[in-house]
């Protein structure tokens, strides 16, 4: 096995307790590759190693951790909720499994907690005052239009702020192997790239969309890693749009479907353009085969009004696992751990605002 | 019993996987690999992150420093250290303890269905009943005006004043024999084709051209009109926003995640949820409506007349379809108000002996939209 070989354990039971930001930074440097040496090797006719992942859950598993987190949250008025939702994630987190190790989330509920007051504190009240005073005090059209403006730029702040700081939250408690992984990206950097996407998008009226998606994804993978190793990626909006063009067009005359079929070709080409430890990640994901996954899930909670939603999100995590793998000769026995800390706030936030964005 | 299992060594700082063998002892987990070093890890370091199903692998992270961990595939080896160290392992799954867990889960899930239960067959009534009288009569006025000017549009309205004073004072004549009536009632009258009358928060009811012209006599207007009037007076508009709020409240914490993914099954459930308290309004608009026509002194069965013209017009659903729909079956609303109205007094006195109600009736023809137009 290639690797440094064999690392003797701490052999003094405890030893001294080194802070956890103890990494000797010369091997982070190291293991930072650059983007042109991520090409997976598949020189000399040997066949590329494929790695797949696995989901292990079952449905009837998540729906009795479903009904006790319910009846937990019912008996404390709501509060149980924020640890119901870490049970649920790190049950979900440690039943998928990549090279026969599978992964962990060790976030608290209390953490979670934190986060949301946090959000309701410096989001959501300051939100609410902007938009009720005004009618509370019935000032005239003008300044409520304003105040509406405020809160409209307030949103388009906080929500680029969210997806960082949730992403930053949630990674950090997120490991494989005793790895964590981290998420290294800068608020302001995407507060700055989420306002001029938008902005390039209405002046282009939505053509500019898929580039501003790709740059989206750019940053939050970039700048996300497993340890010391980052993450790439290396695709391009000009690659995305022709087929975002299209789907918009047809979307009358095939009922929809050329969406679902965009969504397919948005999924490999993200995928696809996804490096990690000198192998790529692909997705066989097909229009077809999302169409089955949507309309199953959506014919399961609308006949169970919701309750079945155990088996449409195993369902979900199957698909993924079925149609996602990492193909290449990466090392993955030589990542070393990354030191970081990740604030809860972002996840308290995104519960309020569920933007959805998340890795995997 | 095994007293060693194989398994894994993380060291925490970097992703190696290194093979070892594990045993429990007494107070601590001996790890050693096969070049003979050896370990122990006290269990009281140690938090377990995976194992808790079945086919799961158990995963040990040892706390402090580097959170080194120890996988083995093997859950036979939780059964043993518990045999082994049963107190100083009680921190740790014990999958022993799985049946219970899942008694646990099935009792819990008894608990829900009955708080489901209690809550939508008596905590929502009684919550919308508690904080209807909370709400002030001046809102349910205001969103009546803000409804009116959507619903009821002031060109579609039909404008004959002398008609509308003759349909207004019916509507006078039920409210009278209320006490503590807060509301002003009027009657507008729309140039619509429909067959329909609703009632609007805040005091005016809106009758629909087709139905008024399909009423033969004022008594039997006056059962309609008594029948949305109960719904103003007994603020269902008000409670059904409340109930439907509540109900979402409630769907939404059975449901977990009240967003995304779940957000059609969850309209879905607060639909078919609302319906059953929409019908319970229904029922009780045609019995209050009734009682109100008798104390005012009007024949009931004038009323019942009338729906059995709608009984004719009805599809003939029965069962799931009549769980559909927001009102009872005409039929049964007929049944329970003939059942009613056998218990009432039987004098009656007619409306407007004197006047054609045929005449009065097309309202809409005569009004051409403002054109006063005396009765002949």
């Amino acid at each position: 096995m290639c690797g440094p070989g064999w690392v003797p354990f701490s052999m003094h039971d405890r030893g001294p307790l080194h802070a956890r930001k103890d990494v000797p930074s010369e091997a982070v440097a190291q293991l930072d590759i650059a983007p042109s040496d991520q090409e997976p090797e598949q020189s000399q006719g040997r066949p590329a190693t494929i790695r797949r992942f696995s989901f292990h859950a079952h449905g009837r598993t998540l729906f009795g951790i479903h009904i006790v987190n319910v009846f937990l949250t019912l008996l404390s008025c709501g509060l149980y909720y924020f640890w119901a939702k870490v049970k649920t994630r790190s049950f979900l987190y440690r039943n998928i499994e990549l090279e026969q190790d599978r992964f962990t989330f060790d976030g608290t509920g209390k953490e979670i907690f934190l986060g949301f007051m946090k959000a309701i504190l410096i989001f959501g009240l300051p939100y609410a005052a902007i938009q009720l005073v005004p009618e509370l005090l019935d000032t005239d059209e003008v300044l409520k239009w304003l105040a509406s403006l405020l809160g409209l730029f307030l949103i388009l702040v906080l929500i680029p702020r969210t997806v960082v700081t949730a992403r930053r939250y949630r990674m950090s408690r997120s490991a494989w192997r005793g790895i964590r992984f981290s998420f290294q990206g800068k608020v302001s950097d995407f507060i700055y790239l989420y306002l001029r996407g938008w902005g390039l998008t209405l002046i282009s009226l939505g053509a500019y969309y898929p580039f501003f998606l790709v740059k989206q994804q750019a940053f939050l993978i970039s700048h996300s890693y497993l340890g010391s190793h980052r993450f790439h990626f290396a695709g391009r909006g000009s690659d995305l749009a022709p087929s975002f063009v299209l789907a918009y067009l047809l979307f009358p005359i095939t009922l929809g479907f050329s969406w679902i079929w965009y969504l397919a070709k948005k999924h490999r080409f993200l995928w696809g353009n996804t490096y990690f430890a000198n192998a790529r990640f692909q997705s066989t994901v097909t229009a077809w085969s999302l169409f089955r996954l949507k309309a199953g899930n959506l014919l399961l909670l609308l006949l169970t009004l919701g309750l079945a939603w155990p088996w449409a999100t195993v369902r979900i995590l199957r698909f993924f696992s079925d149609h996602v793998s990492l193909v290449g000769q990466g090392d993955l026995d030589g990542i070393v751990q990354r030191l970081g800390t990740g604030d809860a706030m972002g996840e308290g936030l995104d519960e309020w605002l569920e933007t959805g964005f998340d890795f995997g | 019993m095994k007293s060693s299992w194989e398994g894994h060594y993380l060291d925490g700082r970097s992703s190696v996987k290194q093979p070892v063998f594990v045993q429990p002892l007494a107070d601590a987990l001996k790890v050693w690999n096969d070049n003979g070093i050896s370990v122990q890890w006290p269990y009281h370091e140690l938090k377990q992150t995976q194992g808790f199903y079945t086919g799961e692998p158990v995963y040990f992270e040892r706390e402090g420093g580097y959170h080194e961990g120890l996988l083995v595939s093997d859950s036979m080896f939780l059964t043993a250290l518990h045999q082994v160290a049963a107190v100083s392992t009680s921190h740790l799954h014990n999958p022993a303890s799985r049946p219970s867990r899942a008694k646990f889960t099935f009792l819990a899930g008894l608990a829900v269905v009955g708080f489901v239960g209690i809550q939508y067959f008596w905590g929502i009534p009684v919550f919308g009943a508690l904080a209807t009288s909370l709400v002030p009569i001046t809102w349910e006025e205001r969103l009546g005006q803000e409804v009116m000017e959507h619903f009821a549009p002031p060109t579609d309205r039909c404008t004959d004043p002398s008609r509308l004073k003759i349909i207004t004072d019916i509507v006078l004549k039920l409210t009278g024999t209320v006490e503590n009536n807060p509301y002003t009632f009027r009657v507008i009258v729309l140039d619509y084709q429909a067959v329909n009358a609703f009632a609007i928060p805040g005091g005016n009811i809106v009758v629909l051209r087709g139905l008024l012209e399909m009423t033969r006599t004022p008594e039997e207007l006056a059962g309609v009109l008594a029948h949305e009037a109960q719904h103003i007076l007994n603020r269902h508009s008000t409670r059904i926003m409340l109930e439907q709020v509540s109900t979402g409240i409630l769907v939404a914490a059975i449901l977990g995640d009240p967003t995304g993914i779940m957000a059609i099954g969850l309209e879905g459930a607060r639909t078919l949820g609302m319906l059953r308290y929409s019908r319970k309004h229904e029922a009780e608009a045609d019995t209050k409506g009734m009682q109100m026509l008798v104390a005012a002194g009007i024949n009931p069965q004038e009323m019942i007349a009338f729906y059995q013209l709608f009984l004719n017009k009805e599809r003939d659903s029965t069962g799931f379809w009549a769980y559909l729909s927001t009102h009872p079956r005409a039929q049964e609303r007929i049944d329970s108000l003939e059942s009613l109205a056998e218990g009432m007094p039987n004098k009656s006195v007619k409306l407007f002996p004197y006047l054609d109600w045929t005449s009065i009736r097309t309202v809409c023809h005569s009004s051409a939209r403002g054109r006063a137009d005396t009765l002949s």
